[in-house]
């Protein structure tokens, strides 16, 4: 909960100066009003227009739902932390769609700004801000499932990670996918991902039992390939294209049925190729919309979401309970010394790497081109100096705190760390920027 | 290209273009395209990630794996100390879920403490670590998958930033990271036996038996080097001891049927210490030419075996065919030297090496397609 107090006064302090801050330059102006209660912080749900925050707008049933639970304790000071922790509890006591939707609704601006910093990382990839934040905010059942609220990080820490994660791997799929040729594609597929793409697209069953073959020959004949030379990700050549008929030819036999028609090498490459087209549209990233507030239902729904209320009256004053005993403040502002200090220990060109990474946005690949170093070099200090600032954390907790640094302990630690440097580095903006 | 959108927190390596050659010729060795996948990749990950632990983080890192593992598991085990890496490569696209082989799970030899997710570009150009896992959470929070025999974890509940590890290795370095994994049973030499000709025709044997004897055989002695049908192994304690087994020949017996060798030979015979040498002839395929490889063994004073290997065209007044190689490859299949003809070389050799007594290694000849090797225990 240290840790957690740390998050607090930065996001309290910094979340909007960091983002318009750093998106400024790629970015026209855009404001995301601060939602002002607890009530509105659980129930509301961004609304875009042109890629951009328009406006909250309420769930009816949240909405209630919240206002109940707030009704029900008198003291009404509870942050929305313990909210969230009370929320998350509740989810894993029993996994319930009330429980996710006010958690996706109190995740809704750490989503919003994930994807805002994350976008220009990968510059080459065209995606929009709506569609990236719903890649991420479609993740929120599972990172209910892997974030351990007993933990040292907040569930916003980990979410913020969390989705810069998901963000980052669908853009980097993506721009693998637009860089990467179709032999190379189809070399990239697993069975599954290639089978799901020729049903998206319509072809009967005996048509993806060719197609399906004729993919497993060709992955199977491009390693059999002769010699390095055909190691090269493109179009197989005459002799690879032997072995590849030859296997098809063999084992439609046995594995396809009815058996289909003896193939020449014209045809697998037209079925090859069409494969890779279908498995190229079927990758693009998914959207789908969970976060569409859900208008209209029945009142009577809510009672179906709500699980045992006994527990969880009984799991509310616990946690009003131990909140109480776990609040040091003076702890939090120890950690933010801590790292304040260590990073002022670190050699200059790596506290000057940390702000060019963090403070301006900018690439890995852009920093090496301004530096003039190169890539792997920029990348190695990063990672050297990040894991000293980590080491430090994990070292004073192991020390003040007597907590064991385990895989899983330092693993929200480094989801605190990530978030301080955002947000440590965001503050530090130019003044001229934020004011534009 | 790729590298672009790699975040400090995972690691991204490039693959120097004598690795991907070695790991491509070497998967050669392997019959089924299954098996040379695994080979390739693995042989890939391993000759670029060890030596950059070394470096980094572990000199004291060192592979567990025989290769002849990859030939029915996907998978490699690297020793720190007393915690075992796993490092799992995977050519796929999509890198949301790490899916580990049940063996590295539940053979109680073979489970290790930290598992690594890598993707490998399926050319060999390049590899990212994304994320690592331990024992524990692999099996409490992992979907077992019946059919394929893995356990597979979310990429949300991996650590995906790989500093942690390394944090962790600095502060805490005996975590517990393995929970409890169960017995198996101890094959007797006629279950062996009869398992082994059950799956003498099997293209896929990891999936044939139930898994606990599966995991039993792959723990027995023998059977893997069985099952992918090494030559036997070559001893050469018995060379001093003038047992000759029967395709390598001394060099007087040769030169009694091939009296042209002698002349390529003479310019290195005049060796001074007391050693043995020992030829084999290679038939070159499609080549119609052949080599003759030479070993001279001389014992050492401190009980180990110094080891020259030299390769000489068979045929007098002819030139080594140009790219030929010859390397020396460790037990864990790490390619320790090698060295590869020009265009009019009249032989080539390997820098003498010395072994310690029952020490494994491989020398292994390749030219274009043609692939010999052959191991020896010193």
């Amino acid at each position: 909960m240290v840790l957690q107090f740390l998050w607090r006064r930065c996001i309290a302090t910094s979340l909007h100066l960091d983002s318009y801050g750093l998106f400024l330059k790629v970015y026209p102006f855009n404001f995301m009003r601060p939602r002002q209660n607890i009530s509105e912080i659980f129930s509301t749900f961004i609304q875009f227009e042109a890629d951009r925050f328009k406006s909250w707008v309420y769930d009816a049933k949240l909405r209630r739902s919240i206002e109940n639970c707030l009704l029900k304790i008198s003291d009404n000071q509870h942050s929305e932390n313990f909210w969230a922790i009370y929320w998350h509890k509740n989810w894993q006591n029993q996994p319930n769609s009330l429980a996710e939707t006010h958690l996706s609704a109190y995740l809704q601006e750490t989503c919003y700004w994930s994807a805002q910093r994350t976008i220009p990382q990968i510059a080459s990839v065209q995606c929009t801000l709506f569609d990236c934040f719903q890649i991420a905010i479609a993740e929120v059942p599972k990172i209910l499932k892997a974030c351990d609220p007993d933990q040292k990080a907040t569930l916003k820490s980990y979410s913020n990670v969390a989705f810069g994660n998901v963000i980052r791997d669908a853009l980097r799929q993506k721009q693998e996918i637009d860089f990467c040729n179709d032999w190379a594609l189809l070399l990239k597929l697993s069975r599954k991902r290639l089978q799901e793409s020729l049903q998206n697209a319509g072809l009967i069953d005996e048509t993806i039992g060719c197609y399906l073959l004729a993919w497993k020959c060709f992955v199977d004949g491009y390693i059999l390939g002769k010699s390095p030379q055909a190691r090269k990700l493109q179009k197989p050549d005459s002799e690879t294209w032997k072995i590849i008929t030859q296997l098809y030819n063999r084992d439609r036999l046995t594995q396809l049925n009815p058996p289909g028609t003896e193939a020449n090498a014209q045809t697998l490459e037209k079925w090859l190729l069409l494969s890779a087209k279908y498995a190229r549209s079927y990758l693009y990233p998914v959207v789908s919309s969970l976060n569409a507030p859900k208008t209209g239902e029945a009142d009577s729904e809510l009672q179906d979401d709500l699980p045992d209320t006994t527990q969880n009256e009984s799991l509310l004053a616990d946690l009003i309970a131990k909140e109480e005993a776990e609040t040091q403040k003076n702890q939090q502002q120890e950690i933010q010394n801590l790292l304040i200090t260590t990073l002022g220990k670190l050699p200059p060109q790596s506290q000057k790497l940390l702000q060019l990474y963090y403070q301006q946005g900018l690439t890995q690949q852009q920093i090496a081109k301004q530096q003039q170093i190169q890539q792997y070099q920029v990348s190695r200090q990063l990672a050297k100096t990040r894991e000293s600032l980590l080491l430090a954390i994990a070292k004073w907790s192991q020390e003040t705190m007597h907590i064991s640094p385990t895989s899983n302990v330092v693993k929200y630690i480094s989801a605190v760390l990530e978030e301080w440097l955002q947000n440590y580095f965001g503050n530090l903006e130019p003044q001229t920027s934020k004011e534009q | 290209m790729s590298s672009f959108c790699v975040p400090p927190t995972q690691l991204w390596l490039e693959v120097s273009p004598e690795v991907q050659n070695q790991s491509w010729q070497q998967s050669q060795s392997s019959v089924s395209p299954r098996h040379r996948w695994n080979a390739f990749l693995n042989q890939v990950c391993l000759s670029t990630f060890l030596p950059w632990l070394q470096t980094e983080y572990a000199p004291e890192a060192t592979v567990h794996t025989l290769p002849i593992t990859w030939e029915l598991v996907n998978g490699t085990a690297i020793n720190i100390d007393t915690k075992r890496l796993i490092l799992i490569p995977d050519k796929n696209l999509e890198t949301r879920e790490f899916s580990v082989p049940q063996e590295w799970i539940d053979i109680p030899q073979w489970a290790g403490d930290y598992y690594l997710a890598v993707q490998v570009n399926p050319d060999g150009q390049w590899l990212r670590i994304w994320g690592y896992t331990t024992h524990e959470q692999l099996k409490n929070q992992g979907s077992y998958d019946s059919q394929e025999r893995t356990y597979s974890l979310d990429a949300t509940q991996m650590i995906e930033d790989l500093n942690v590890l390394w944090v962790v290795r600095q502060l805490y370095p005996e975590e517990q990271t393995q929970t409890a994994i169960a017995p198996l049973p101890v094959l007797s030499a006629t279950q062996i036996e009869n398992l082994c000709q059950r799956l003498a025709s099997s293209t896929n044997p990891r999936l044939e038996l139930p898994f606990e004897m599966w995991g039993a055989l792959l723990n027995s002695q023998d059977w893997p080097q069985r099952y992918i049908q090494k030559p036997s192994l070559v001893n050469l304690r018995q060379w001093f001891q003038n047992i000759v087994a029967d395709s390598w020949q001394t060099i007087e017996s040769y030169l009694g049927t091939q009296p042209d060798f002698a002349f390529s030979f003479r310019q290195v015979a005049d060796v001074a210490e007391q050693s043995i040498q020992r030829v084999k002839e290679i038939e070159l395929a499609n080549n119609n030419q052949a080599v003759v490889l030479m070993l001279t063994l001389t014992a050492e004073i401190d009980g180990r075996v110094g080891i020259r290997a030299q390769l000489y065209p068979q045929e007098r007044n002819v030139y080594l065919p140009r790219n030929i190689s010859l390397a020396l490859i460790s037990a864990s299949g790490e390619i320790v030297q090698s060295v590869q003809a020009r265009e009019t070389d009249n032989s080539i050799q390997l820098k003498r090496f010395k072994c310690p007594q029952n020490t494994r290694f491989s020398l292994q000849i390749v030219l274009d397609d043609f692939n010999f090797i052959e191991e020896f225990e010193s």
